[in-house]
């Protein structure tokens, strides 16, 4: 006959498992960053910074990006690459140009596919340079195009910290071929440049 | 009676001897098997080509877990974290890996291989016939989703612990069962659901035993044996909570970071519903989420099977696993219902009715993994 378990034992594990538990739910320490993306779930974009340096007049496509070109500039909001391109993922991302910080005037280049449908025959895109806006894009058409917008010196020199890139969609539009809580693409990008205007 | 129990012990013995060879020998012909598919759908290559490229989709992320957690996603990725992916099997991998010497891919093979010849051999006393054993042991190391025993992820491993732990359990031996359950919800995040088929299995002997409806509540909670079992369970998923809470700020990372992957947690029927209406009728995505809501119905009607033959601990078991699977989305449910054991223990009884129906299990088992491995070589990614 095997000796009884020590109520004690059992009472003394429990209080230690509710005890870890508290701890590790019940103190998270994260940044405002995280708890907005990860944990509140207000935002789709979620800040990191870029890796390596880019040169301007490169063009970076974006159908493969982790450890790849595209790491280069990508802040947040782009789903992983796929073939010819990526998602949005939400109604914001951004790329950030910090090294070397871009001066003077410059051009931004992209080729995009908007995600249209009947009952949303346009999609808007709003592009901000340094927090100004630079372009507003109205798409009707469903083929890919590429979208030239300049971007003046005065705008380059908000920052010393180099060139941040805002995409803002007017709506959040849902991968139609998954079921609602899929992917939310909004637009598809094949490939991006910057280069001196 | 001493000489009948050593006569018995070594008759186990030579038993256990042989299913061993057997299994070993069938585990190198359905390697064979599917490097022959790779060549067919790939082309020229080596078998460790074929390792390597097998090593696929969640391969790269298991991977990086074994090598450390993010501190935070990383640049040139979506929201996406590697806290989704627990600790115990890359952990295991890695240290197969140390030993060996052998890189990622070839050291998840081994590993796989060797929980799925485990998990076959220690299986037989969940059977009810040897026709049984042998289909749901035919059907781990050859049959439809048995390529999950060659790649480094974490389904072999969950399915040998789960086995390990329904085994205790049929002998009501909850403590041993709650310390494989500890392992269990250290290697995915449904593990921790063992739990319930603890206090589920207890009830069923408790009631076996005699013992009135009105008196369990008491029986339960006055059980140390139980009470210890049960709490040994969720140990893996808080040490891993734990970590973290250490590592990134935030003890429950693993489930906040499947927002990465555009998964959000909410009502599994809608969910399963809303699959099944998705591209309806015959558009983009149709067939797809169709296929992903036929599966789940069929993994639930397993399911009912497995509590309509008396496993009442597997049943309860599988039901909140699937559910909580379900609860995120639908993607990945070919995968996780795959990965639940018990459902695979009914199919094999189904099929072991007559001995014809035993043959096309087997020839049906086989061929879908044949088919199944050269649609992963393909990338279709209904098995991710």
């Amino acid at each position: 006959m095997p000796r009884p378990i020590p109520v004690i034992a059992i009472a003394a594990l429990a209080a230690l498992e509710l005890a870890l538990v508290g701890f590790a739910v019940g103190t998270s320490d994260v940044s405002e960053n995280y708890r907005a993306y990860y944990i509140e779930r207000t935002t789709g974009c979620i800040d990191r910074p870029a890796i390596g340096s880019y040169r301007l007049g490169e063009t970076l496509s974006l159908s493969q990006h982790e450890d790849s070109a595209f790491a280069k500039v990508l802040a947040c909001g782009f789903g992983y690459g796929q073939r010819g391109g990526t998602w949005l993922q939400g109604n914001l991302a951004k790329l950030q140009f910090t090294d070397p910080p871009p001066s003077g005037p410059l051009v931004f280049e992209f080729k995009a596919t908007p995600e249209l449908y009947d009952d949303q025959p346009t999609q808007q895109l709003t592009l901000l340079a340094n927090g100004m806006t630079v372009a507003t894009i109205d798409m009707s058409a469903p083929a890919a195009a590429v979208h030239r917008i300049e971007i003046g010196a005065e705008i380059t020199a908000l920052s010393q910290d180099g060139l941040e890139l805002r995409f803002e969609l007017a709506d959040t539009r849902i991968d139609r071929t998954r079921p609602p809580d899929g992917q939310r693409h909004t637009l598809f990008i094949n490939w991006i440049r910057l280069t001196r205007n | 009676l001493h000489a009948t129990e050593i006569t018995g012990s070594a008759h186990a013995g030579q038993r256990l001897v042989r299913d061993l060879a057997s299994l070993v020998l069938l585990a190198i012909l359905a390697t064979a098997a599917r490097y022959l598919v790779y060549r067919l759908a790939i082309g020229d290559g080596s078998l460790s080509d074929y390792i390597t490229k097998i090593c696929d989709w969640d391969c790269h992320w298991y991977r990086g877990v074994a090598y450390g957690y993010d501190v935070f996603p990383a640049a040139g990725r979506a929201g996406d974290a590697n806290w989704v992916f627990f600790p115990l099997f890359p952990l295991l991998t890695r240290l197969v890996q140390m030993v060996t010497g052998l890189d990622w891919a070839h050291a998840g093979f081994v590993f796989s291989n060797l929980c799925g010849i485990a998990a076959a051999l220690i299986c037989r006393p969940l059977l009810r016939s040897e026709r049984a054993y042998w289909l749901f042991a035919v059907g781990l190391i050859a049959g439809p989703f048995s390529l999950h025993f060659s790649l480094p992820y974490s389904e072999a491993l969950f399915i040998l612990l789960t086995l390990l732990a329904l085994r205790a359990l049929e002998r009501s031996r909850y403590v041993t069962a709650g310390g494989w359950g500890a392992l269990l919800s250290a290697t995915r995040v449904t593990g921790v659901l063992i739990g319930f088929a603890l206090v589920v299995q207890a009830v069923v002997d408790k009631r076996r035993s005699g013992l009135a409806w009105a008196e369990l509540p008491r029986a339960l909670l006055t059980d140390r044996r139980l009470l210890l079992g049960a709490l040994l369970v969720p140990i893996g998923l808080i040490a891993f909570m734990v970590y973290l809470r250490f590592h990134t700020g935030d003890g429950l990372a693993f489930a906040h970071a499947q927002i990465g992957w555009s998964r959000s947690v909410g009502n599994p029927i809608a969910k399963w519903w809303a699959t099944m209406l998705t591209g309806w009728p015959f558009r983009d995505g149709f067939g797809t989420q169709t296929t992903l809501g036929w599966t789940a119905m069929t993994a639930m009607g397993l399911t009912i099977a497995l509590a309509a033959t008396g496993r009442w601990a597997a049943a309860v078991f599988c039901a909140v696993a699937l559910l909580v699977s379900m609860s995120a989305g639908l993607t990945s449910i070919i995968r996780f219902s795959t990965g639940l054991a018990p459902l695979g223990l009914v199919l094999a009884g189904a099929f072991a009715f007559r001995g014809w129906t035993a043959v096309l299990g087997h020839v049906l088992g086989i061929g879908a993994g044949l088919v199944i491995t050269a649609a992963w070589l393909l990338r279709w990614n209904l098995l991710v």
